[in-house]
């Protein structure tokens, strides 16, 4: 699985262990490697270690077992300082510092290269402005973090780590909490950061979707505590997600990369009709766990999409039509209505009929 | 007013200049106004050509007033910047000076030597004057640092800030319970002379304490100003700090021990003081918009000062004759600031939203 621009990384993990001391171990065995100019994902069900790992690579966590090595040296081995200038890190930690401003915040990015009191020089400084301008928040330099949208403020907090001016950027879910054109804004600046500026960048992320579009390399934390390394496409055809997702309602369509959620159902309800209504019907449906399909109706409940000047759904028992509604909304509860009520047939015609399958 | 005016350096400079105006000219007030009013020319030739034309007058100045003033300055002054340090530290707008229980201690220290010594020897320190005085101080001291050096000693085995603040405030308490036993089974003379140490005052200081205790404030509220850069960035949490490459176990414990020391003197040498070292640093950080402590600690001790020295003309407020005990002054100009405060904070959370 290793390509050859891997052959000289920034950062590499063998044999490593995670977790809080040996009672609770949380994964063992890691092996994988980070290089600069590309963005890598870190994915993995809730509970796998995903923020342990990361704490672990960003030495804010001891190790276990095993060794990290970050820019040819093994990070137990250095001083806080030395670390400081290789890697920079952005935390889900809400930053909430009192009365900062944004150009403040991005400021103290370069304090692992100021003096005693924290003066800027003016290579410093440029480098403030700089990071700011990357970052595309150079606008609100002079405002308070606490105006910042989240999108904004997430980006400020990137901007301290440009500031900071490491190989290495790590990043703990960035685009949580963010709304989707945001988290792809996010995503886009921080690939951006990566190919221009030579950079490696770790994020850990649920974004699946967006990961296996804009990532480099994903490395995917299984349940068992296994981490496979690689690019989105040859993980996709490996069974990575597949695994991932084992015993769960959720399925990848590896030819679109698109998720799909899976439903217990309950019911299969004949249907006549198709086209974009019984797409969407199909949906509404399944939430309620009742299966929509073709088969030709026979007896019992069966629906029928009727486009005329507008489209209706009817509701048919055996042959005779019970209800006709506009509203999707409607017709799902009022077949769900039928389907639980025992007595359906008595409603019907009033005569109670032997059920015969 | 706009947040670009309250963040640009022309704006400070004017803050700075005016802050120190008002400074001296409060230094001058202090000196002059009180139950016997000195004309200002008269305070000036008496501090510049070394005499005044009234000798009741120098007297006053030189054994009342100048060491009420420059104990007042130097209280405001170490306050503030001990308050700053602990809203930083804890990242918590209501921490304050005394917020470590070292306030408590020094009083657990004054009670066992007024009301307890009483108790047991059937001496009570409070009618014996001046050797009272140093001895109470020294108590104060010796509670203060007392528990400052157990706060250091547990906080490297708690992990968090939040559970060094948590001790701080258990320690306080089991401090001030023991106090209230010994009021309990105290003479009333005693418990009066601990309530009077209590309100707080800055008239207990003769003039050559008055320049010690100067002396010490000045050193450490120095030593807290080197702390400005760890403070900034301890300042966006622990993680970050570790990250920026700060031993966060250290910076904290130096931020602790100076604070501590401060609030420790300056209890010791004018009884626990509230709302100095809660308000100014709100004060400033409500007019001039920063996070950098380089600026937050200058401009800290420059407002104790003033404030402090403000409080204290108020306490005895001119053309009356009796005076006010100091707490009393203190918590009624700093509420308000502080209740400002978070009115402000509520109306910019909710506006944002």
């Amino acid at each position: 699985m290793e390509s050859n621009h891997d052959s000289n990384p920034i950062v590499s993990l063998s044999n490593v262990s995670i977790g809080y001391g040996s009672s609770k171990r949380v994964a063992s065995n890691l092996n994988a490697t980070l290089s600069r100019g590309s963005l890598t994902c870190l994915l993995g069900a809730n509970g796998t270690g995903k923020s342990t790992l990361i704490r672990t690579i960003c030495a804010l966590q001891p190790m276990l077992e095993g060794s990290i090595v970050l820019d040819g040296v093994e990070v137990s081995h250095l001083t806080a300082q030395q670390l400081s200038k290789r890697l920079s890190i952005v935390l889900t930690d809400r930053l909430d510092v009192a009365n900062a401003t944004v150009e403040e915040l991005v400021s103290y990015g370069r304090s692992p290269y100021t003096g005693f009191l924290g003066r800027l020089s003016d290579h410093d400084k440029k480098m403030v402005d700089y990071s700011l301008k990357c970052c595309q928040i150079g606008h609100k330099r002079k405002e308070l973090l606490a105006n910042l949208s989240d999108g904004e403020r997430q980006k400020a907090v990137i901007a301290k780590a440009m500031a900071q001016d490491t190989p290495l950027i790590v990043l703990d879910e960035p685009t949580a909490f963010l709304d989707l054109p945001t988290r792809v804004e996010i995503m886009q600046l921080l690939r951006e950061l990566a190919t221009s500026f030579n950079k490696a960048i770790l994020m850990s992320t649920h974004d699946m979707e967006l990961a296996l579009q804009m990532s480099d390399k994903l490395w995917i934390m299984q349940k068992g505590g296994e981490l496979q390394a690689g690019s989105p496409e040859d993980l996709q055809l490996s069974g990575a997600f597949e695994q991932l997702f084992h015993q769960t309602n959720v399925k990848l369509d590896i030819r679109t990369g698109l998720f799909k959620v899976s439903y217990n159902f309950n019911h299969t309800l004949p249907t006549v009709g198709h086209g974009f209504h019984f797409v969407l019907l199909r949906r509404a449906f399944a939430r309620k766990g009742i299966k929509l399909d073709h088969s030709q109706p026979t007896e019992g409940i069966w629906l029928k999409i009727e486009n005329l000047d507008r489209t209706r759904y009817l509701i048919y028992f055996d042959d005779t039509l019970i209800s006709a509604h506009q509203q999707v909304d409607e017709a799902v509860t009022m077949v769900d209505y039928y389907l639980k009520s025992p007595s359906l047939k008595h409603l019907i015609d009033g005569s109670p009929k032997q059920k015969t399958t | 007013m706009d947040i670009e005016v309250r963040n640009s350096t022309a704006y400070w400079r004017v803050i700075l200049v005016i802050s120190i105006v008002l400074a001296i000219l409060l230094i001058g007030l202090n000196l002059a106004l009180g139950s016997v009013y000195i004309p200002l020319d008269e305070v000036v030739s008496t501090f510049i050509k070394g005499r005044s034309s009234n000798i009741v007058w120098e007297n006053i100045l030189i054994r009342t007033r100048l060491p009420q003033t420059i104990t007042a300055a130097s209280a405001g002054m170490g306050l503030g910047i001990a308050g700053l340090m602990m809203q930083t530290l804890f990242r918590n707008p209501l921490a304050g000076p005394s917020v470590l229980g070292i306030s408590s201690g020094a009083s657990l220290g004054v009670a066992i030597v007024v009301m307890a010594s009483g108790q047991l020897f059937g001496v009570s320190l409070s009618s014996i004057g001046i050797l009272g005085d140093a001895t109470i101080i020294a108590a104060s001291l010796a509670g203060a640092l007392a528990v400052l050096l157990l706060i250091l000693s547990l906080s490297k085995r708690i992990g968090g800030t939040l559970g060094v603040l948590i001790l701080g405030v258990m320690v306080g308490y089991m401090a001030s319970s023991i106090v209230g036993i010994l009021k309990y089974y105290s003479k009333e003379a005693d418990v009066h002379s601990y309530v009077i140490w209590g309100l707080g005052s800055f008239s207990r200081l003769a003039l050559t304490k008055a320049y010690l205790f100067a002396g010490i404030t000045i050193i450490f509220s120095f030593l807290s100003f080197l702390l400005a850069k760890q403070l900034n960035i301890i300042s966006l949490g622990e993680r970050y700090a570790a990250n920026l490459g700060v031993k966060v176990g250290r910076a904290r414990m130096l931020i602790i021990l100076f604070s501590g020391i401060l609030t420790a003197i300056v209890t010791a040498f004018c009884g626990p003081i509230v709302f100095i070292g809660l308000a100014v640093p709100h004060f400033v950080k409500l007019l001039i918009r920063t996070s950098n402590h380089i600026y937050l600690v200058a401009f800290t001790a420059v407002f104790g000062v003033v404030i402090s020295l403000f409080c204290n003309l108020l306490a005895r407020l001119p053309g009356l004759e009796v005076t006010l005990p100091i707490n009393s002054v203190t918590a009624f100009i700093g509420a308000p600031v502080v209740i400002s405060v978070i009115m402000r904070k509520r109306k910019a959370t909710t506006d944002g939203e």
